[in-house]
């Protein structure tokens, strides 16, 4: 049987000042699968995935990347497994043109120059980014600055990718595109977001966390359609499985007209 | 100044000339030759300082450099080397020279000193980052072996500065939707500070967290490698020669015995 990918033991994390942002929570991911990590504003979504990478350190339980425990003598080993987007994109791309940002992971790991060209030029191709080699990062779109995050992590070939909101401050059609792009993936995910019908579109499990705690796990198809759960999580369900209500506080504004 | 603004000294880096394609490392070597032959005159030195602005000026025309916009980045150190020197004309009160019947002191030669010095300085430094850019002035600096943790730190410092830039944009511009004005009170500047370093802290932290992520062990590797060619030694050896003559030979000096004293 393939160890598992990414596997999360009672993990517990309290800030500082003693509150308690994770507790107990258990999981484990196959390789390969794509798991969403939901819940309202501040239920411990990036908290627990900086766990993961060992920014934050667990006051209980452990976690383990293909079987490797994460602490501070394993952590090299761990962050060259697991790839990290963060929230906020512009935190992500800090080198001053878009290649030497996409290079900076592999040089890091001392890769040759020959290859890192072949390598780097092949990533930005791989996610619309030609042409755009000596350009600075900072003045790339929204949607460009996502891609061009996921094209620094993606060179490294992590086995699990951890995405924070991939989806935030995006078009809808930065966001199709990046959806397209994250589906044809095939490391192990796990992908934290509001985004509940990117959620259904990328993933086949889906844990709800509130609050620190790990309150459903399952089908995105069921667990999001539960009216009562999602209520309790201050989530909505999302439009696609909602049954189409007409009454008048479903109808949009632009549908009622001037009264 | 918008981020677009800070980077634009950076952005003539990437034009192609003859000044461009050097390398760093003969620029960065060229503008240490200079800046030592510039600090190593005397106190009182003025005149044969002049022909030192050959430098800055050819490597500015070169290179494609707007002198506007060299000007308004030496207005911003003007400040601090007037400062430097102003005191001096208070406190070296002796008549030095006499120029058409005026009586210039002591204090007023060393303080015209201590400007020039600071104008060669501070241009020709604002030249070779126009023409190489910060992080090609640091790959420079590590292939003349300069200690990691300094060119790690000019690298770090450069990103924290369009941090800063970044979100004091962010900050000015949602003071004057609310205020109407962008003029603060000493006290709204104050707070304002203390959110701004506290905003650039946390977004520092969020990038060096995804540097860790992405290996980084300390050492900021550059994907080109340097190349040193014989335009290099070239240039290096006419900017050397050239600060050494006039080093040696103060020419405006001489000249001026010679209008003088035909």
């Amino acid at each position: 049987m393939n160890p598992a990918a990414l596997d999360v033991r009672n993990a517990t994390y309290r800030y500082p000042d003693g509150t308690c942002a994770i507790e107990d929570v258990s999981f484990s991911i196959a390789p390969n699968e794509a798991v969403a990590l939901v819940g309202p504003s501040g239920a411990g979504k990036t908290t627990l995935m900086l766990c993961i990478v060992g920014f934050l350190r667990l006051a209980g339980g452990d976690i383990h990347v293909k079987e490797l425990q994460v602490g501070k003598k394993n952590l090299r080993q761990v962050r060259r497994d697991v790839g990290m987007i963060f929230q906020n994109a512009d935190d992500q791309l800090f080198m001053p043109t878009l290649y030497e940002d996409v290079a900076f992971g592999v040089l890091n790991r001392g890769m040759e120059p020959d290859d890192l060209d072949r390598k780097v030029r092949k990533a930005l191709a791989d996610r619309g980014l030609s042409g755009l080699e000596e350009k600075f990062p900072g003045h790339l779109s929204g949607g460009q600055k996502r891609l061009a995050s996921l094209a620094g992590v993606l060179i490294m070939e992590p086995g699990i990718l951890l995405l924070d909101e991939p989806s935030s401050n995006l078009d809808p059609k930065s966001r199709r595109q990046l959806i397209q792009q994250l589906d044809d993936l095939e490391n192990s995910r796990v992908l934290a977001s509001h985004d509940l019908e990117m959620v259904l579109d990328l993933c086949t499990r889906v844990l709800v966390l509130n609050r620190g705690r790990l309150v459903a796990e399952g089908d995105p198809a069921q667990i999001l359609a539960d009216t009562k759960l999602m209520e309790s999580c201050n989530l909505e369900v999302p439009h696609s499985l909602q049954p189409h209500r007409l009454d008048h506080h479903d109808t949009p504004r632009s549908r009622r007209g001037f009264r | 100044m918008s981020l677009v603004d800070a980077s634009r000294l950076d952005r003539h880096a990437y034009v192609d000339s003859v000044i461009q394609r050097l390398d760093p490392r003969a620029k960065v070597l060229a503008t240490l030759v200079f800046i030592l032959a510039v600090v190593s005159f005397d106190k009182y030195t003025v005149s044969p300082l002049l022909p030192f602005l050959a430098f800055p000026v050819l490597i500015a025309v070169l290179g494609f450099v707007p002198f506007g916009l060299i000007a308004r980045r030496f207005a911003l150190a003007l400040p601090f080397i007037l400062l430097i020197g102003v005191f001096n004309p208070l406190l070296d009160r002796a008549v030095m020279v006499e120029v058409g019947g005026l009586q210039v002191s002591g204090g007023w030669m060393s303080f015209t000193s201590i400007f020039l010095r600071g104008l060669l300085c501070v241009t020709a430094g604002i030249v070779l980052i126009a023409t190489t850019s910060v992080p090609r002035i640091a790959e420079a600096l590590g292939g003349l072996r300069f200690p990691r943790v300094l060119v790690v730190q000019l690298l770090l410092l450069y990103r924290y500065l369009f941090v800063l830039m970044d979100e004091t944009g962010r900050m000015r511009r949602a003071r004057v939707l609310r205020a109407g004005t962008t003029k603060a009170s000493i006290r709204d500047a104050t707070g304002m500070l203390t959110t701004l370093l506290l905003r650039t802290v946390d977004r520092s932290e969020a990038i060096w967290r995804s540097m860790l992520v992405r290996g980084f062990d300390g050492e900021l590797r550059s994907p080109r490698r340097l190349h040193w060619h014989f335009s290099d030694t070239v240039f290096l050896v006419l900017v050397t020669t050239g600060c050494v003559f006039l080093r040696m030979n103060p020419i405006t000096t001489r000249l001026g015995g010679w209008i003088l004293n035909p």
